[in-house]
């Protein structure tokens, strides 16, 4: 999966690096949601929004 | 099932010690209060933090202490103490829903005694040492614990701290302990037991070689009971719930600090504040568990940056006050130590600074997981906080927790972005706490936090949400300031004028004129700096530059001292009674109650 790191606004202090968001767990985590319930969640709010309701 | 629920499962089944967790997942009323997640499973917090996958000889803790010992625990002696004291603890006729107290340290045996109380299905709750007699009293005496766990020394910024008497007089105040185990230096010749107590030496309590075995825990049965600040009041007895807590924390570790097993996480923390559990709960994740107790400042600035070089600490986690006491003594710790292993700072326990953010980046690391969190107690984990798949924004907490519909509201109830108002949860949660310990009509809990928009969880955050979906947490609302009708939370004039050099910390009230109010700011200076009139010029016009002119105070004053709980925060609400006079009602939720008479007819704010 492509994973779309949000809002890559110069004014960021720091921004975690496609490596570094390819490797963390909620990055295995959407992509389980999107295997498992037939979603296409790519990003954190996605995630979020599914995640609440 | 809805989403919520589908959600919840998928974080615990994504993760390879499913096993563990046992959870069948059913739901049913979806309406708050009231609401209840997965009554039917099963699953025990200390189950999912001892029966897993590390090894018996890779490391579970590292036990700091000021003095500079440190303790290493392996997976297989905790398992194995965890064990041992769950037998002691049953012999001393400990049953599920039973409460244990821990009087403790920040150390191993305040993790031990836990875990070995929740195996049992009893319950737990600790006080730190630092809160006195009475303080300790208010809290434990309203739970009719059966067993103590009590250290019986400590030490603070090189001062050795006898604990026997205190636990003495904790044993003679409640009458329901039957029986106390007692740690740290212990003086078998310390007379502290009395009639139908008994006193048990922790080394004897831990020895032996019993089985692990672990309760088969509802979701909602009583883990933890921790206690609400008490500035309104006697201490609200706030429980949680194995199911709850557990998930709530290992979907915070693993998603949004990404701890990963092995993983050396440290918080400086005491056994009296919610981010103790928080730690405990790492262990869930298969976390090293890192703890110190003592001083943070033994040692100078370096004391706590020289253990994170030397253990390789991943996570340090911490308060924004302490970061901003060491932005102050100008400490560099990137500088004056290799932190290659460290790959997030925590801070919380009041909003971090805008400034601090650029100090995190500039002075300890540039490339990490700056979390700025933000909860409670009363939720026993974060609505706002750290997330590794996003850019950190200064001054802004990342985003709102998964499984959380946290949104910001102003007085009407309706949602808003970009506009300061009340943070709220519109949709129930599995950690919100089961009941507060003897509100039988759950009265207490209604008017705790669904009293101002029904339906709707709000405990009192003044915050907004930003146009990055982040958060700004301004304060506390019953601190907000409203000067000329204009909300403003204290935490936008603290940056400011915490940013002067010669200013240690502020407190900002309003204070009632007719039917107005101005806005008074109380400053404790360096040294022994006095208030001049160039100094408060300059506080007013680092305030103007940077926020509005409706946030410069009225009045500034100079105290030698702040208020402060004994978790270290400071109090507004017992300032501002003080100023107008009124009765402070619970001033033993305060670690230093005399500081309030800096307040009283202070001539400055004289009206």
């Amino acid at each position: 999966m492509t994973l779309h790191t949000e809002h890559a606004h110069t004014d960021a202090l720091w921004t975690p690096s496609p490596t570094q968001a390819g490797k963390a767990q909620i990055t295995d985590l959407m992509a389980f949601v999107n295997a498992r319930h037939g979603r296409s969640l790519h990003d954190y709010a996605g995630l979020h929004r599914f995640s609440k309701v | 099932m809805t989403e919520s629920e589908l959600f919840w499962e998928a974080g615990l089944d994504c993760q390879a010690d499913q096993s563990t967790a046992r959870l069948t997942l059913t739901f049913t009323n979806a309406i708050m209060p009231g609401a209840q997640f997965f009554p039917e499973s099963r699953l025990n917090f200390a189950e999912n933090c001892l029966a897993h996958a590390r090894g018996a000889d890779d490391i579970a803790i590292i036990a700091h202490e000021e003095s500079g010992g440190r303790q290493i625990i392996s997976w297989g002696q905790l398992r194995a103490a965890v064990g041992n004291l769950r037998h002691q603890l049953i012999r001393l006729g400990v049953k599920p829903h039973d409460v244990v107290a821990g009087f403790v340290s920040h150390g191993p045996e305040a993790i031990i005694g836990a875990l070995a109380t929740l195996s049992i299905g009893a319950i737990w709750t600790s006080c730190s040492p630092d809160f006195g007699v009475q303080g300790v009293v208010d809290r434990f005496g309203q739970t009719q614990p059966k067993v103590l766990i009590a250290a019986q020394h400590t030490r603070y910024n090189k001062k050795a701290i006898d604990l026997t008497e205190r636990v003495k007089q904790l044993l003679e105040a409640i009458p329901s302990f039957t029986a106390c185990i007692l740690f740290g230096q212990a003086d078998p010749n310390a007379a502290v037991g009395r009639a139908g107590c008994q006193i048990v030496d922790w080394l004897d309590a831990t020895a032996g070689h019993h089985p692990l075995e672990f309760a088969a825990t509802s979701f909602n049965h009583p883990a933890f009971i921790l206690y609400s600040s008490g500035t309104t009041g006697v201490p609200k007895c706030i429980v949680h719930g194995h199911g709850g807590s557990l998930i709530q924390l290992v979907k915070e570790h693993r998603y949004h600090v990404d701890i990963q097993p092995g993983d050396r996480v440290f918080y400086f923390t005491t056994c009296g504040w919610m981010m103790w559990n928080w730690l405990l709960g790492t262990l869930a994740s298969e976390a090293t568990v890192v703890t110190y107790d003592g001083s943070p400042f033994t040692q100078g600035a370096k004391t706590l940056w020289a253990l994170c070089e030397q253990d390789d600490w991943h996570v340090f986690g911490t308060s924004a006050k302490y970061i901003a006491a060491i932005e102050k003594h100008s400490y560099h710790p990137g500088t004056a130590h290799p932190l290659h292993s460290l790959k997030a700072v925590l801070s919380t326990g009041s909003p971090l600074a805008h400034e601090s953010f650029d100090f995190v980046y500039r002075h300890i690391k540039s490339d990490l997981l700056l979390g700025s969190i933000s909860g409670g107690t009363d939720i026993l984990s974060c609505f706002c906080l750290s997330c590794p798949i996003r850019p950190v924004h200064r001054g802004e907490l990342q985003c709102a927790g998964l499984g959380l519909a946290v949104d910001v509201v102003n007085e009407q109830g309706e949602s808003v972005i970009g506009e300061k108002g009340e943070l709220v949860c519109r949709l129930p949660f599995p950690v919100m706490p089961l009941h507060f310990f003897g509100d039988t009509t759950g009265e207490k809990y209604r008017a705790a936090y669904f009293e101002r928009f029904p339906g709707i969880w709000a405990h009192g955050d003044f915050a907004e949400h930003t146009e990055h979906d982040g958060f700004v947490i301004y304060g506390r609302a019953d601190a907000t300031l409203n000067p000329g009708g204009v909300r403003i939370g204290t935490a936008e004039i603290y940056r400011q004028v915490e940013s002067v050099p010669e200013v240690l910390e502020s407190l900002a009230i309003g204070q009632r004129t007719g039917d107005d109010e101005r806005v008074v700011l109380f400053v404790v200076l360096q040294d022994a700096l006095a208030l001049t009139g160039e100094l408060r010029l300059r506080i007013k016009q680092q305030i103007r530059e940077h926020t509005t002119p409706r946030h410069v105070p009225d009045v500034i004053a100079q105290v030698p001292d702040l208020p402060r709980t004994v978790s270290g925060k400071i109090v507004e609400l017992a300032v501002r009674q003080v100023v107008h006079g009124e009765t402070v009602k619970n001033t033993e939720a305060l670690a230093n109650p005399d500081a309030l008479n800096y307040f009283k007819d202070h001539p400055d704010v004289h009206l």
